[in-house]
């Protein structure tokens, strides 16, 4: 990316500019050859960060800021924030030590003391300031790290808050920059005046370098100055109220993707857990026979499973409430800033022209609940989201859910352009053909199923004759599945067929697919990268093709624009028009 | 490139054709030989049964149908691919059975390459690689250009796309 701030950061000023470490004054000489040699040169002393303003005036500058230190509560948060990253060996590693082997308390001070090692030295070498217009971090006690961010790259400050933190009145702050999918630096972690200093900082030094021409953002064609709105007031686009994250809640299989995280966990470590496992199931399964009869044992267990349900679907809501609790997105400026979160709380930003792809979702029950949630894309946005609270609420649950009859309005406020009514849309559905090639695809491959049947009743006849020949009575099965698969198969096929649509606008191009769940994706002429169009040997003689759009983003969104089965002349007509409107939107800076 | 060769389809260099020929055949002819001189080491260490014999046969012919796929697919994958650079951008079509159609807007070349083989080089042939911000198709290759004419299109698809922040 050519807005890549990892190219304009020339290491050796940077490292020139950073302070030395003054906190180790007991550090010997040699150690910090590896990288320290050019601040060695220049600032031979060993200069406290407090005593500061003899090194603004040895580098020439104006009065510089001190270098500041992290939170002293850095050195617990960093250390939970290892654990939290390795919870599997660490568990175990505590379990283990738990238990009194001399083995596991080997393997517990294997883990631990590294890590609370490296948080030891992060937080004694960790240093930020802002000076000459940039963010300069320096990390690192014999490899020296120094990074110097100029305020004018850097796209947010965002906040990441959990419980802890909030009674302690600190925030893990992230800074974030066009360049992608990791933060460029996280400071873990700030109290909350100095967080908001640091912003005011970094904003105020923002727009200073975006008035002057040499900030190279103005010099593209329509180049939108997103940079200079920051002073705009803020105004709430949403506020998400408690009722309708219930209702996500109830919709969404978070529940079960829950349960199967903790059932993992908990065969993970069945070993600790052994006493509770005799103890609960055995004795009451054993009770049950003893005591009742088979009626009676059947509504048990069909109330156990409804218990299940329910319980997958209140940790389902659980989820959505702890995650989304007081959910706002704000419009400041060109910047969508969201924030939520009952008990870790998140405040996320992202510029609106950076917003590549938005893609509307809804699965089966939101649609009965006339719901859906908003995700988008942004350059980079894919990897490693998981790691990365804000970026995942920033993109995967950009608008966790809202009602369907908002959606218009919201993308509006995104985009002016965005005059969304999906059913105004100048659809087109795939090739006239493509449900009957997609039906004979489901009947060759039912033919295979039947095959399955005609095995099962073969073995089911022959079974006492040759049983060494079919290994085991599974006709079974064979039979209820060959016969169960071919209507889904075709059920599936013609669905299919009916549910992808295809439509250009205005602004762009926008694509809908999905049987139980529907995906509708936009994108828009500025953002697409390439264009693709591929024709198999039977795409060409059902005369049709694929059109494939690729943007800078795939990942969140859990869609590509990607529409399969349209008719080769409307794709050949379509290409050269998106060709066009393409080469015509030039993008703009993001 | 001449003015008049602006927007219109045109094949890859001819000698790309040559060069991937002989690319290829070297490659069949070094398969052919260690199939051969492993068939020969098993035969006379004694493994000389029918069994043995077919497989030998099934390797060599493999080797064989190797040599007549890399002599003949040059040729016929060179008749099916085309490229043109137009005031929108660069356009490539390829592809014998699965047919492929790529399109680069000029404005969205992030930066691009030009390669060169050893052969490729003895020819004045060259790759050019054109790189985008996309995530599928990031990096669209036209290969057997001939050198000057892949510098020339790299220096016009870079030109304009240079002032200009793609994201």
């Amino acid at each position: 990316m050519s807005s890549d701030p990892r190219d304009s950061r020339p290491p050796d000023e940077s490292a020139k500019r950073s302070a030395p470490d003054g906190q180790l004054p007991d550090l010997p000489d040699g150690v910090g050859e590896a990288a320290g040699k050019m601040e060695r040169g220049q600032l031979s002393d060993e200069i406290a960060p407090s005593e500061d303003p003899e090194l603004g005036a040895a580098t020439g500058n104006l009065p510089t800021p001190p270098m500041e230190w992290l939170h002293p509560t850095s050195l617990i948060f960093d250390l939970i924030a290892y654990v939290r990253k390795y919870i599997v060996p660490s568990l175990f590693a505590l379990f283990t030590a738990a238990s009194g082997s001399w083995v596991g308390i080997g393997f517990a001070t294997i883990i631990f003391v590294p890590v609370i090692l490296v948080s030891i030295t992060r937080y004694f070498t960790l240093r930020f300031a802002i000076r000459n217009n940039e963010l300069i971090v320096t990390e690192g006690l014999f490899f020296r790290e120094a990074r110097a961010v100029p305020c004018s790259r850097i796209q947010n400050v965002d906040l990441v808050q959990n419980v802890l933190h909030r009674l302690i009145g600190v925030a893990e702050a992230r800074i974030e920059t066009a360049s992608g999918t990791e933060p460029e630096a996280i400071l873990r972690v700030l109290s909350l005046a100095k967080i908001e200093h640091l912003r005011k900082e970094i904003f105020s030094r923002r727009e200073r370098m975006a008035a002057l021409p040499e900030a190279g953002e103005s010099e593209s064609p329509r180049g939108m100055p997103g940079t200079t709105t920051v002073t705009e007031a803020p105004e709430t686009v949403l506020q998400i109220p408690t009722g309708w994250l219930v209702r996500a809640g109830l919709a969404s299989n978070r529940g079960f993707v829950m349960v199967s995280i903790l059932l993992g966990l908990y065969f993970q470590f069945d070993q600790g857990f052994e006493l509770l496992e005799n103890w609960n199931i055995q004795q009451a399964t054993g009770w049950l026979n003893q005591n009742l009869g088979v009626s009676a044992q059947v509504l048990i267990g069909l109330l156990t499973a409804l218990a299940f349900l329910v319980l997958l679907r209140l940790v389902g809501i659980a989820w959505f409430l702890l995650r989304f609790h007081g959910y706002r997105l704000v419009r400041i400026g060109e910047d969508l800033r969201i924030s939520c979160g009952l008990f870790t709380k998140v405040s996320a930003t992202v510029p609106v022209r950076r917003v590549q792809f938005i893609s509307i979702h809804q699965n089966l029950i939101m649609r009965w609940m006339n719901l859906a949630s908003i995700r988008i894309e942004t350059a980079g946005g894919a990897g490693r989201e998981s790691e990365n609270p804000t970026a995942t609420v920033a993109r995967r649950w950009f608008i966790p859910v809202l009602p369907v009859d908002q959606v218009p309005a919201i993308l509006t406020r995104l985009r002016k352009d965005l005059q969304w009514q999906s059913d105004n849309l100048d659809w087109h559905s795939l090739a006239p053909r493509a449900g009957t090639r997609l039906l004979r695809m489901a009947l060759i491959q039912s033919c295979f199923c039947l095959l399955l049947v005609a095995f099962g009743i073969i073995q089911a006849l022959y079974l006492n004759h040759a049983d060494a020949l079919f290994m085991g009575s599974w006709w079974p099965f064979s039979i209820t599945l060959g016969l169960l698969i071919p209507p889904l198969l075709i059920i599936h096929a013609i669905k299919q067929s009916r549910s992808k649509k295809y439509a250009r606008t205005d602004y762009g191009v926008v694509y809908r697919s999905g049987i139980l769940t529907w995906k509708t994706s936009v994108t828009f002429f500025e953002k697409i990268q390439t264009l693709r169009v591929d024709q198999s040997p039977f795409d060409r003689y059902w005369k049709m093709a694929r059109l494939s759009i690729d943007t800078a983003a795939a990942g969140p969104a859990d869609h590509l624009i990607s529409v399969p089965y349209l008719d080769a002349a409307f794709v050949k007509q379509e290409f050269a028009e998106l060709n066009r409107k393409t080469a015509f939107h030039q993008p703009r800076f993001g | 490139m001449n003015e008049q060769d602006q927007g219109v389809f045109q094949h890859v260099n001819p000698l790309h054709i040559f060069v991937e020929r002989v690319a290829g055949l070297i490659y069949a002819v070094a398969l052919g030989g260690i199939i051969l001189i492993t068939d020969l080491v098993l035969f006379f260490s004694g493994m000389t049964s029918i069994f043995y014999l077919v497989m030998y046969a099934a390797a060599l012919a493999y080797a064989g149908m190797t040599f007549v796929i890399k002599a003949v697919w040059p040729g016929i994958s060179y008749r099916y691919t085309f490229w043109r650079l137009n005031e929108d951008g660069l356009e490539i079509r390829r592809g014998v059975f699965w047919r492929h159609q790529i399109s680069v807007p000029r404005a969205r070349v992030q930066h691009a390459d030009v390669s060169q083989g050893p052969l490729q080089r003895q020819y004045g042939i060259a790759r050019l690689t054109v790189h985008t911000a996309g995530t599928l198709n990031a990096s669209v290759v036209l290969n057997g250009l001939t050198h000057s004419m892949a510098i020339e299109l790299r220096n016009q698809l870079v030109r304009q796309g240079k002032e200009i922040h793609v994201v």
